[in-house]
């Protein structure tokens, strides 16, 4: 595949992503026509640039459905996606290991641990995903501290201090759920573990939008020397990368990524492993390339996740629950299209 | 020998691990409930035999002195049917503020962590005689084992579709909180049944007059989860509060599955544009008035949002709820309903049910969902 083609591919995922957002915003539990929801979104824009507003042929409750429901559960959908597969492809590039997820360094554990903690303590939404957002940042301080209290460098020592501060986060989360109020608490916490959307707002996106954007941007510019550092780490450094600084700087947004993930919405398992080898078996291993593309299939495939989980059944359904039931047949079948390609 | 035990206990923390991750939520209630129970005597004079919520006939003692009420309402029940002096242990939610101040001594009663699967040993170092516990056959079989006596109390599934087999079943669950405790609590429980008829006599004979167009729609949310989106949904007791006050629940006829409470959909409740939207277990309604999302319904448009009383229990599931179906109704038709004063009507229920006399401004504080000053 030459470098043209596989930007024209990136291209193609952009217009799919506007297609797919397009499309499930017209879709919903309350009927909006589509056209209706063509001209509630011109209105927007005539209101907005041009100050000449349409005529309107809808009403009060189509307009709340489309610009206050929609619009921003699918824009924290295409952060979210985006955002978690991102991460997960820049671990698996920086820890030279295709099993990574986000989650490694603990940021998810440690999210959970503060949002549970607000929720016991009784605190309202926005404090619970403060909350999140502070727990998810002490695990990772906590984890790349540890590396540094004994002097090694080496990305097996961030690993493994990882997988014990994780596990310490998740012992935590136990402790919280075991202490919870069955009759209110509990629920509230086991539904915030699994995923949801349902109650998103635009002040929620606006909150963590600006840290997000400038995460992926800073991902996005790095992506020659995630090349670099999956290498290997001496020849890395042969090569000029300052290697501690770029994978700090990379776990820096990974992590800020997935904890703005987890604060709106909760932790959502999958997405961060799957995407990148999705981007990977349909892009290939250049992270110039693949990094873009987990950006915009994260982002499309979230979208797609979360009209399902708003839309199967008369209550939501937490979005770990689809991605899982989703993604797992979706990635059987792209290991097995890459096989024949093999042979 | 040595290596057998080493493998059992180390079998046993890794259970006892595997526990403390479980969520009693997960939990399956149990699936063949016998919906009234019926005792009748058994072996020795001072037991009897009983048949739970689950089906399990349990040999209970007549007379039970040292009470686990655990199971939400029961402990409010107790209080009700005059037996609370009993009760040595309860969930810490059902210790409420307002609990206190009715019954001081409802501060020394020992609070249960994890109500649901409870520690054994916490309850057998209580010395108690009898568990008043949910339906769930695991948590009742752990305690049976221990030695301990529990009933399953909670209604697995809802057995009511009309208002008229809704009383029915209010009136069987206290009657059966009543059996269970025995002593003179059935001469209690008579006498709220008489209050309750009376009421719902009084309400019938106004509400009568309207026909069901004039009922408006409400939308009832249950606790503040999910920014509001938590609601009541058919066949928990709020529809059959709102029925009796003449209303309509617009989640009435909401697929509930499992539950009769769950997480609806914004596009649904905007859909349903209710007129009137009730907050249970909340105190502030700037959760809806603050969220755009909730702007175009009526009930917000016209600022009928209002935060539900709380007193000694949920009023929504408690014996307080037929204040809460008084309350319900003087909010829904407040021309029908002019002359009815609801803080006079919590004073009343306080001083001949818990024999509390209630000042006028706690009675304020209970109907605006305020803890006691």
């Amino acid at each position: 595949m030459s470098h043209r083609t596989k930007r024209w591919m990136l291209a193609g995922f952009a217009v799919v992503l506007v297609f797919v957002f397009l499309i499930c915003l017209c879709v919903g539990r309350f009927y909006v026509p589509p056209l209706q929801t063509a001209r509630i979104l011109f209105n927007c824009l005539a209101e907005g640039i041009f100050h000449a507003p349409l005529e309107v042929t809808w009403n009060d409750s189509m307009e709340s459905i489309i610009l206050n429901v929609r619009f921003p559960r699918l824009l924290a959908a295409v952060l979210v996606g985006a955002g978690l597969s991102v991460s997960g492809a820049a671990y698996q590039g920086v820890f030279k290991n295709p099993l990574v997820s986000p989650d490694l360094l603990g940021v998810s554990a440690g999210a959970t641990v503060g949002a549970s903690l607000a929720i016991l303590l009784g605190c309202a939404s926005t404090l619970i995903q403060l909350s999140a957002l502070a727990g998810g940042f002490l695990a990772v301080f906590i984890t790349v501290s540890i590396p540094k209290l004994f002097r090694n460098n080496s990305s097996t020592m961030l690993v493994l201090a990882g997988i014990i501060i994780a596990g310490f986060m998740s012992s935590l989360q136990s402790l919280m759920k075991y202490i919870a109020d069955p009759e209110v608490e509990l629920s509230s916490i086991v539904f915030w573990t699994m995923g949801s959307l349902a109650s998103i707002k635009m002040t929620d996106v606006l909150m963590v939008a600006p840290a997000m954007l400038a995460a992926f941007v800073a991902v996005i510019a790095m992506r020659w020397r995630v090349n670099l550092l999956s290498l290997g780490e001496s020849e890395a450094l042969s090569l000029g990368v300052h290697v501690s600084r770029v994978r700090g700087l990379l776990i820096l947004c990974s992590t800020v990524l997935t904890a703005c993930s987890v604060c709106m919405c909760g932790t959502i398992g999958w997405i961060g492993l799957v995407i990148p080898h999705f981007s990977r078996l349909i892009i290939g291993e250049d992270n110039r390339y693949m990094i873009p593309a987990s950006v915009l299939l994260g982002a499309s495939f979230m979208v797609i996740v979360d009209t399902f989980a708003r839309n199967l059944t008369g209550s939501e359904i937490p979005l770990s629950i689809i991605t899982g039931v989703l993604g797992t047949p979706v990635f059987i079948w792209l290991l097995k299209m890459q096989k024949v390609r093999v042979q | 020998m040595k290596k057998i035990i080493s493998i059992l206990l180390s079998l046993t923390l890794i259970l006892g691990l595997l526990a403390g991750c479980s969520t009693p939520a997960a939990e399956g209630e149990c699936d063949s409930p016998a919906p009234s129970p019926s005792a009748s005597s058994g072996a020795g004079a001072d037991t009897v035999l009983y048949t739970d919520n689950c089906g399990r006939e349990v040999e209970i003692p007549t007379d039970p002195q040292r009470i686990a009420a655990l199971y939400g309402p029961t402990f409010e029940a107790s209080l009700l049917l005059g037996l609370a002096d009993r009760v040595v242990a309860s969930m810490g939610g059902s210790l409420t503020a307002w609990a206190q101040v009715v019954y001081p001594r409802a501060a020394e009663i020992a609070s249960i962590n994890n109500p649901q699967t409870p520690n054994v040993e916490d309850l057998t170092a209580l010395d108690v005689d009898l568990v008043m516990h949910w339906s769930t056959p695991d948590a009742l079989e752990n305690m049976e084992n221990a030695g301990l006596t529990a009933l399953g109390l909670s209604a697995a599934e809802p057995t009511w579709s009309t208002t008229d087999e809704y009383v029915q079943a209010v009136k069987d669950e206290y009657r059966t909180y009543a059996t269970v405790l025995g002593d003179d609590a059935m001469e209690r429980y008579q006498l709220w049944e008489a209050y309750f008829d009376e009421k719902l006599d009084y309400l019938d004979s106004r509400i009568s007059t309207l026909s069901q167009e004039d009922y408006p729609t409400v939308y009832y949310i249950r606790s503040n989860e999910n920014d509001g989106l938590q609601a009541y949904l058919n066949h928990h007791g709020a529809e059959g509060e709102v029925m009796l006050a003449g209303g309509t629940l617009v989640t009435g006829d909401y697929d509930a599955s499992v539950n009769s409470y769950g997480t609806v959909t914004m596009e649904d409740v905007i859909g349903w544009d209710p007129e009137i939207i009730i907050l249970g277990r909340c105190t502030d309604t700037g959760m809806i008035y603050d969220n755009p999302a909730w702007s175009s319904i009526t009930a917000v448009q016209n600022g009928d949002v209002y935060v539900g009383p709380n007193g000694v229990f949920y009023w929504d599931s408690s014996s307080e709820r037929v204040l809460n179906i008084l309350w319900l109704a003087k909010l829904l038709h407040p021309d029908l309903f002019e002359d009815l004063d609801m803080v006079a009507e919590v004073q009343e229920y306080y001083s001949t049910f818990y024999g509390y006399d209630l000042s006028e401004e706690h009675a304020k504080l209970i109907l605006a969902h305020q803890d006691p000053a």
